[in-house]
């Protein structure tokens, strides 16, 4: 029985090896798909920008939204 | 005991299969590569030896290229009398994206095309855009990754005392 769960463990372990070796980095040239506006964190921030002026005109606070990012990674 | 030291030989295989071989560094001989550009005229680094090389690696969808490349251009306007040459190195996918991009600008520099990302991935670049300048006798003298508002300001500071060393 021991030696059994020891075998399972094994297979596990060669499987968590294995998937984890096959996690890739995406290449900076790679991130054309990344780049674009779907993919973005908030696809239009120019619509956000006036909601948030309207929320804040309401409710009388700002921030807290977090920042920009996403995207292609670009500078 | 034995057991162990294989599980620990294996993740350090795969720890050093993951590391990149070998990237583009400050120094190093500048690899030579051929690319054609946009008319389908095959041009090799090689063939611009004895020059100061600007190589920009580039893409239609990178929002810094917007700036960059016009800035290059003219750059290479100012500095091309003087032996100083700008390879622009494309690597989007579709050739019509690159025609799109630079419709507008029309620039002078030499525009290559690598959508196999052949030579750019040879040189591993860290992020887009990227860019090199090398010297009169094909050193990797400098390297730049992103091009924000300073970076043409830059480039001058470094491409000036270049043009002026011998081949």
């Amino acid at each position: 029985m021991r030696r059994g769960l020891r075998s399972v463990l094994s297979l596990l372990l060669a499987c968590a090896i294995l998937t984890l070796a096959s996690c890739a980095t995406v290449r900076p040239w790679e991130r054309e798909s990344l780049a674009k506006k779907p993919m973005a964190l908030d696809p239009d921030p120019e619509e956000t920008t006036l909601e948030q002026l309207f929320l804040d005109a309401r409710e009388g606070s700002a921030g807290g939204y977090g920042a920009v990012g996403g995207g292609c990674g670009c500078n | 005991m034995r057991k162990i030291i294989i599980f620990a030989a294996a993740m350090v295989c795969l720890l050093v299969s993951a590391v990149p071989s070998w990237s583009a560094s400050v120094g190093d001989k500048a690899p030579n590569f051929t690319l054609k550009d946009l008319a389908g005229k095959e041009r090799s680094l090689s063939s611009y030896k004895g020059k100061v090389i600007l190589i920009d690696f580039w893409a239609s969808w990178c929002p810094p290229c917007k700036r960059s490349i016009p800035e290059i251009d003219m750059l290479y306007k100012k500095y091309r009398d003087q032996g100083f040459v700008v390879l622009a190195v494309n690597v989007d996918k579709d050739r019509r994206n690159v025609v799109d991009f630079l419709k507008n600008i029309a620039p002078e520099i030499t525009v290559l095309l690598d959508p196999e990302a052949d030579v750019v991935g040879a040189y591993r670049i860290l992020g887009m855009p990227s860019s090199m300048i090398i010297d009169r006798s094909g050193l990797i003298r400098y390297i730049h990754v992103s091009y924000t508002a300073e970076t043409l300001t830059q480039y001058v500071l470094e491409i000036r005392p270049l043009l002026e060393e011998k081949k």
